[in-house]
C-alpha cells in the first residue's frame, strides 16, 4: 500500500515538474507567470513550514524568517553591491544561523506557548525593521531591490526584466526544496521527526537528542524561509514590514494543513488551488476571506489528511459501498 | 511628574480592558484548552455591538443616555456570548485535544467574521461618543469621564467573575474541570455545559472589552488583531488558567506598555511587551503562575 502511494506522489510530482518546465513556453501571459512566481514562493515557504509541522510544532516564526531572508538579500544587494547570485544562498544561510541562535532555546517551550513564543519573535522582527531606519528603512520599509543580474549560460544572455527568466528561478528553486525534503522525508532524520509527536518523552528515553532533531528541523525551515524571502524581495523589488507579520505564518499553516503534511505534494497543491483562487476570486476581494475560511473549516471537518488524503478517503468510501 | 501620573491612569485603564480580554481568553484556555485566535473578533463584535445598540439605535431602547449605554452593554454582552456559544457547539467541540486543528480552525473563523463585518458594515472606522462627557479633575491632572467610566465598569466586572468563579456551583465546576478535567468527569460533570458556559462567558469579557474601549477610540473590523495579541502574552505571563495570574499580567504587560510608550515610542513598547513575553518563556516554560501538565 505504502509503495503504490510514493509511486503515485512521484508521477504526479514529475507530472507536476514537467508542467512546470513546459507551461510557460506555451502560455506567455506574463499575468499568468506572475501567478505562478508567486505560488511557487509561497510554497517554498509552505515546505519551511511543513518540516517543522511535522514534529508537532506550530512555528509562526517563519513570516518573520522570511522578512528576515528579504532584508538580508537588499540590504546585501543595495548596500554592500553583492551580486544576487551570492546574496540568495548567503541569506539563507544568514536565516539559518539566526534560526539557530534563536531556536536553541525556545524549542524547550511546547504546544500552544511553541505558537506564542514565535509569534513574539516575528512581532519583535516588525518591530526592529520599523525601527531601525538606517538600516531597514523604517515603516516603509526598503525600496528599488535590484532586479537578478543577467547572467550567461552556455552562449545564452539571460536578463531578469521580463518575468519569464525569474519564473524558471523560482521553479528551480522551487524544485530544489521538493529534492531536499523528499530526501529528508524518506530518511532516518525524517522519520525521527515523524515520531517525535506521539511522544516526545519516548523518543528521549531510548536516547534520540530531540533537542537537537527538532532544532534540525526548525533550521531547515527556516533556511528555505530565508531563500523564498530573497526571491521576495528581488522579485518585487521592495520588503516592506507590513508585508512580514504573523497573518503570513497563519497562511503558511493553511496551505499546508489544506494540501496535506504527509508527502511533499501536500505543500504544493494547496498553494496552487489556495493561491489560485485568490486570483479568481480577484473581483470579490471582500469574499476571499470568507470563502477561504470556509474551505479550510471544510477540510478540517471531512478530510483531515488534507487535499493528498483525498483519493484514501474515496477510496476507502467506495470499498465501503461494494460490502 | 504630571505626565507620569497621567501615564499611570492611561496604563490603569488600558491594563484593565486588556485584563477583561486576557481573562476570557484564560478561561477558554484554561478550561477548553483551546487557543482562540478569533477571541480578538469577539472583542470587535462587542465594539460593533455598542455602536449598534447605543450609536445606530437598532432596538428602540429608551431612558437617559447613561442608562441607554448601561443597556447596550449588556445586551451587547449577551449577543456575544450566544454567537461564542453557537461557535463552540458547531465549530470547536469536535476538534477538542487537537492542538493544531484548533489554532487553523479558529484562525479561518478569524478570517471570515472580520471580512463578514467588513462587507456589512463597511471599512470606515466608526466613531461615536458615550454618555459619560467631560473631565474629572483632582487637582493637577484630568481624567476624561468616557475612561473612569471604562475603569469603573472593568473592576466591577472582574469582581462579579472572581465571584462567580469561586461562590457558585458553576464557578466551582469550571475551576474543577481547569484543574483535572479527567477527575470531574469520573465525577459526572456535564463538560458540555461547562464548556458552554466557559465559552460564553470568556466572548462576553472580550465583548465587554470592546464595547468599553470602543467609544473612546473607534471601532473598525480589525480592531480585535492587536488587543488579541496582546491578551496572549498575558495569559502566558500569568500562565494557562490562572484568573489572578491574567490580573498581574495585564497589569504587568498594561503599564508597561504604557510607560514604554511616553517614554520611548510606540514600537518599542510593543517590542518590550514581546521581550517580556520570550523571557518569562524561557526562564519558566509554563508561565509564571502556571502548573506543569
Amino acid at each position: 500500500m505504502k509503495n503504490k502511494n510514493t509511486t503515485w506522489t512521484t508521477r504526479i510530482l514529475i507530472f507536476l515538474i514537467a508542467s512546470g518546465i513546459l507551461l510557460p513556453m506555451v502560455h506567455k501571459d506574463p499575468y499568468f507567470l506572475h501567478i505562478c512566481i508567486i505560488i511557487f514562493i509561497w510554497s517554498i515557504l509552505t515546505f519551511g513550514i511543513r518540516i517543522v509541522l511535522i514534529t508537532g510544532h506550530l512555528n509562526a516564526a517563519q513570516g518573520g524568517f522570511l522578512g528576515m531572508g528579504a532584508y538580508f538579500s537588499a540590504i546585501l544587494t543595495m548596500k554592500l553591491g553583492w551580486s544576487f547570485w551570492i546574496s540568495l544562498p548567503a541569506s539563507g544561510l544568514a536565516v539559518a544561523i539566526l534560526a539557530m541562535i534563536v531556536g536553541y532555546p525556545i524549542l524547550r517551550v511546547k504546544g500552544a506557548y511553541f505558537v506564542m513564543i514565535t509569534f513574539g519573535i516575528t512581532e519583535v522582527f516588525r518591530q526592529i525593521w520599523m525601527m531601525w531606519k538606517d538600516m531597514f528603512g523604517g515603516p516603509q520599509g526598503l525600496f528599488g531591490v535590484p532586479k537578478p543580474s543577467p547572467i550567461d549560460i552556455a552562449g545564452l544572455h539571460i536578463s531578469f526584466s521580463s518575468k519569464m527568466p525569474f519564473y524558471y528561478l523560482a521553479l528551480v528553486v522551487l524544485l530544489f526544496t521538493v529534492l531536499v525534503m523528499r530526501r529528508l522525508d524518506n530518511s532516518r532524520l525524517g522519520i525521527t521527526l515523524r515520531s517525535l509527536p506521539q511522544s516526545e518523552m519516548l523518543s528521549e528515553s531510548i536516547g534520540i537528542p530531540i533537542l537537537l532533531y527538532k532544532l534540525i528541523a526548525f533550521v531547515i525551515g527556516a533556511f528555505f524561509a530565508g531563500l523564498a524571502g530573497s526571491l521576495w524581495a528581488h522579485y518585487f523589488t521592495y520588503a516592506s514590514p507590513d508585508d512580514f507579520n504573523w497573518t503570513n505564518s497563519l497562511f503558511m499553516l493553511m496551505y499546508a494543513v489544506i494540501g496535506g503534511t504527509q508527502t511533499v505534494l501536500g505543500p504544493i497543491l494547496g498553494c496552487m488551488l489556495l493561491l489560485s483562487l485568490d486570483e479568481v476570486l480577484i473581483e470579490f476581494q471582500e469574499y476571499t476571506p470568507i470563502v477561504l475560511g470556509l474551505i479550510l473549516i471544510f477540510i478540517l471537518f471531512y478530510l483531515p489528511g488534507g487535499l493528498i488524503s483525498l483519493p484514501q478517503k474515496m477510496g476507502s468510501l467506495l470499498k465501503w459501498r461494494k460490502k | 511628574m504630571d505626565m507620569l501620573i497621567q501615564t499611570f491612569i492611561n496604563g490603569t485603564m488600558g491594563s484593565l480592558i486588556l485584563i477583561l480580554v486576557a481573562s476570557g481568553l484564560c478561561m477558554i484556555f484554561g478550561i477548553m484548552h483551546i487557543v482562540n485566535f478569533a477571541h480578538g473578533e469577539f472583542y470587535m463584535l462587542g465594539g460593533f455591538g455598542a455602536w449598534l445598540f447605543f450609536d445606530q439605535e437598532v432596538l428602540p431602547l429608551f431612558g437617559p443616555p447613561a442608562f441607554r449605554y448601561i443597556l447596550s452593554v449588556i445586551l451587547t454582552m449577551v449577543a456575544v456570548a450566544f454567537i461564542g456559544i453557537i461557535v463552540e457547539r458547531v465549530l470547536l467541540r469536535r476538534f477538542r485535544g487537537s492542538l493544531q486543528s484548533i489554532l487553523v480552525v479558529t484562525f479561518g473563523l478569524m478570517l471570515i467574521m472580520q471580512a463578514s463585518t467588513l462587507i456589512i458594515f463597511g471599512v470606515t472606522d466608526k466613531a461615536f461618543s458615550s454618555p459619560f462627557q467631560g473631565y474629572l479633575s483632582l487637582g493637577n491632572f484630568h481624567i476624561s469621564q468616557e475612561r473612569m467610566a471604562a475603569i469603573i465598569t472593568s473592576i466591577v466586572i472582574m469582581l462579579m467573575l472572581y465571584f462567580f468563579i469561586n461562590k457558585t456551583k458553576y464557578g466551582k465546576a469550571m475551576r474543577a474541570v481547569a484543574q483535572d478535567a479527567e477527575a470531574a468527569l469520573v465525577l459526572g460533570m456535564n463538560f458540555n455545559l461547562i464548556f458552554s458556559l466557559a465559552m460564553g462567558i470568556g466572548c462576553a469579557l472580550a465583548a465587554v472589552g470592546g464595547a468599553l474601549v470602543g467609544p473612546i477610540f473607534y471601532v473598525n473590523p480589525y480592531m480585535g488583531v492587536a488587543p488579541v495579541m496582546k491578551a496572549f502574552v498575558v495569559i502566558i505571563l500569568g500562565g494557562a488558567g490562572s484568573l489572578l495570574g491574567a490580573v498581574i499580567g495585564g497589569f504587568v504587560v498594561g503599564m508597561t506598555e504604557a510607560f514604554v510608550s511616553t517614554y520611548f515610542g510606540t514600537h518599542f513598547a510593543i517590542m518590550a511587551v514581546f521581550l517580556i513575553l520570550i523571557f518569562i518563556l524561557l526562564v519558566k516554560p509554563t508561565g509564571v503562575f502556571g502548573h506543569e501538565e
